[in-house]
């Protein structure tokens, strides 16, 4: 662009500066001085309408003082300073040029009729000239003079003052909005960050945490939509998350797909954040597409890329810097929480591999226990389900039904694996497994909640189970529960010395002993449950050592 | 005497940020409020250092520069940009302009002063070379 093409010309911001000279001309007309404001190409900005009586009686007739004010008013913009003139009339006219940031827009104009006037003579002269009732002139007149000539520098100074106080006023006025506005904007990203990594609790699903983000992004940049895709990586996640928020006119596993196809690889080319700004006028073919612009950043976990996060079409307006960054910040707590995520969903994918290679060894000194613990585990988790509870409390149950027999490697595989019936002794050897399995995990901190249950497992509510006779709620409900779950499962199943009991049979003997070795209520629970469809479930051939992925499931 | 730094930026919480943080610090500050109060500045103030916005009305912050060097080839005031862009900027043409440093939107104040006092130490030999 060279100096000729510039554009010289003001960009005045019409509303504010009307109401400047809105109040300029109200408050000058208090004074007595009637005041218009011309703009530098001649036009009436704000226009000069005498509130003066005996200045309208005179306009009346011809308009001099108004064309004295406008002939005024382009002297102090051609010239650039303050003037002053008579009119015709004798009225004293007074202009001042007006700048807004150091550059002329414009002047304000006013006029005042002024004592000389008064004069007989020049009364007379005027009335003569401009057809004027002398009588009517006069009293007029005397109504409306307030001041002489020699005050015309007076009112020069006042009016700039003036002028100057509106206007600088009104600029503040202007920033402190443009000031609060950025403020609240500022505010609104922040408060995104500190949610964002105040909700960063690893024990969440990634999915609930990526639709808190997607929506708290779409919301804060004014997006149409934003869009999470997560990789698929096992344990933390199984196959592809997307999550959305919003809506763009596309279904979701269209959505799914262009971000895939078209902004991962540009992701992946530009090897940092990927603004668009004119996607839609870009792409021809998708010339009717209904995304018009995006911005993406990588999630990237310990320096891989496991996933993206999109934001498209921002409603107000192009993208820019400030949602490059913002959403930048985002995707880096995103790849931290799903960092973090994974390598809890690691941990607990091997601790719960470690338990039920554990217990595994148990079930494996005898065949025909094959897969009890696991079963209890199960069983004792479903009846815990059954009785509302809460979803840490079931995963506790079911990690104590899972080992609840481990003391038996502290019992010798004689007496675990003989045929016949125990001898007395033998017999008091086989109830030393629920204190053995006690003081076995005793020593793991993390396993410490599992012990009452465990501990508890032979116990019988009317106080003759052991190893401690305790009865009724005496027992943890753990305990209770785990007790009907292994003898459901026992009964249900092949033993060397007897066969498999029918269901029918199982679930009466459930009911006799209700109230003497097992909980009423937990047994009147336990039998709501479909329990021939239930024990299909169970007993069907695991395909990998873990039944089911604790880890995922009950996750809060 | 303090140095003198002009800045130009249409948004005017940018400019009462700016001024403010750096006039703490000791510098004195011209403010306007787009390219073509700021070219008239630049003549008449001669600022050791110019702070300017990309995008302003009337005459971009682009042009700003360009402007400079014809008007004045002499001077090699240094120019850090403010920008909203941060993306498909062509760095080796603002370098040519005589742009020092590009900052992007929202940047930090005290990030902005730095940069500042850097280019200010340093000889204006050493900015020739």
């Amino acid at each position: 662009m060279a100096m000729e093409d510039l554009k010289l010309a003001t960009f005045v911001d019409s509303e504010p500066m009307a109401s400047v000279y809105g109040e300029l001309r109200k408050l000058m007309g208090e004074l007595g001085v009637d005041v218009g404001v011309w703009a530098t190409d001649g036009s009436e900005s704000e226009p000069w309408r005498p509130r003066c009586r005996f200045t309208e009686m005179c306009e009346q007739s011809g308009g001099e003082i108004k064309r004295a004010c406008s002939e005024l008013a382009a002297r102090a913009i051609s010239q650039d300073r303050p003037a002053s003139s008579r009119a015709q009339t004798g009225h004293c006219i007074i202009a001042l040029p007006i700048h807004q940031r150091r550059r002329l827009v414009g002047a304000a104009a006013g006029s005042f009729p002024v004592r000389e006037m008064l004069e007989e003579e020049h009364l007379a002269r005027l009335c003569d000239r401009l057809q004027l009732d002398r009588k009517a002139a006069l009293e007029q007149a005397r109504g409306s003079v307030r001041h002489s000539s020699d005050q015309i520098e007076d009112f020069l100074r006042i009016l700039d003052g003036m002028q100057a106080g509106i206007q600088s006023r009104i600029i503040a006025r202007q920033d402190l909005e443009s000031f609060s506005d950025n403020l609240a904007t500022t505010y609104e990203e922040l408060s995104l960050l500190y949610r964002t990594s105040g909700s960063m609790h690893v024990t969440q699903k990634p999915e609930q945490f990526l639709n808190k983000v997607c929506e708290e992004l779409q919301d804060v940049m004014d997006l149409a939509a934003s869009v999470a895709i997560v990789y698929a990586h096992p344990p933390a996640i199984e196959e592809d998350l997307v999550v959305i928020s919003g809506r763009i006119g596309l279904l979701a596993d269209q959505t799914q797909a262009f971000v895939n196809s078209v902004i991962a690889p540009r992701l992946a080319a530009e090897d940092r954040p990927v603004l668009d700004n004119h996607f839609l006028a870009a792409s021809g073919e998708l010339s009717e597409g209904p995304v018009a612009n995006f911005v993406a950043v990588p999630l990237i976990s310990e320096e891989h890329t496991i996933g993206i996060l999109v934001g498209l079409n921002k409603r107000s307006g192009e993208f820019d810097s400030v949602d490059v960054k913002l959403i930048t910040a985002i995707g880096g707590h995103a790849g931290v929480f799903l960092t973090n995520n994974n390598l809890y969903a690691d941990l607990q994918d091997l601790l719960m591999g470690v338990l039920h290679a554990l217990t595994a060894t148990i079930d494996a000194k005898d065949p025909y226990t094959s897969g009890h613990s696991q079963r209890v585990a199960l069983i004792s988790k479903r009846l815990a389900e059954e009785c509302d509870f809460d979803s840490e409390s079931i995963q506790r149950i079911y990690l104590a039904g899972l080992l609840h027999d481990i003391g038996k490697i502290g019992v010798p595989e004689a007496i675990l694996c003989k045929a016949g019936r125990l001898t007395d002794e033998e017999y008091e050897d086989m109830k030393r497994h629920p204190m053995i399995g006690a003081n076995i995990l005793g020593g793991i901190r993390q396993l410490d909640e599992m012990i009452p249950g465990i501990l508890a497992h032979h116990e019988k509510v009317d106080g003759s189970g052991y190893p401690r006779g305790l009865s009724g709620d005496e027992i943890p409900i753990e305990g209770r529960i785990i007790c009907i779950a292994d003898s459901f499962d026992a009964m249900s199943s092949y033993r060397r010395y007897r066969d498999a009991l029918p269901l029918e049979k199982v679930i009466g003997e459930l009911s006799d002993c209700a109230g003497e070795q097992f909980d009423a209520q937990l047994v009147e629970r336990f039998l709501s449950i479909d329990l021939e469809r239930f024990m299909g479930e169970i007993h069907q051939p695991a395909k990998t050592v873990f039944p089911f992925r604790i880890a995922a499931e009950n996750r809060r | 005497m303090s140095k003198k730094i002009l800045i130009a930026d249409d948004e005017s919480h940018i400019l009462h940020v700016v001024s403010m943080k750096l006039k703490n610090a000791g510098y004195s500050v011209v403010s306007a409020m787009d390219g073509e109060e700021a070219l008239e500045l630049a003549s008449t103030e001669r600022p050791d250092l110019i702070i300017t916005d990309y995008q302003m009305p009337v005459v971009t912050g682009l042009e700003l520069c360009r402007q400079l060097r014809v008007i004045r080839p002499d001077r090699d005031t240094p120019i850090i940009m403010l920008t909203a862009r941060g993306f498909d900027m062509d760095l080796g043409q603002l370098g040519r302009l005589g742009v020092s440093t590009v900052i992007t939107k929202p940047f930090s104040p005290r990030e902005l002063l730095d940069k500042v006092e850097q280019l200010l130490a340093k000889p204006t030999s050493a900015r020739n070379a």
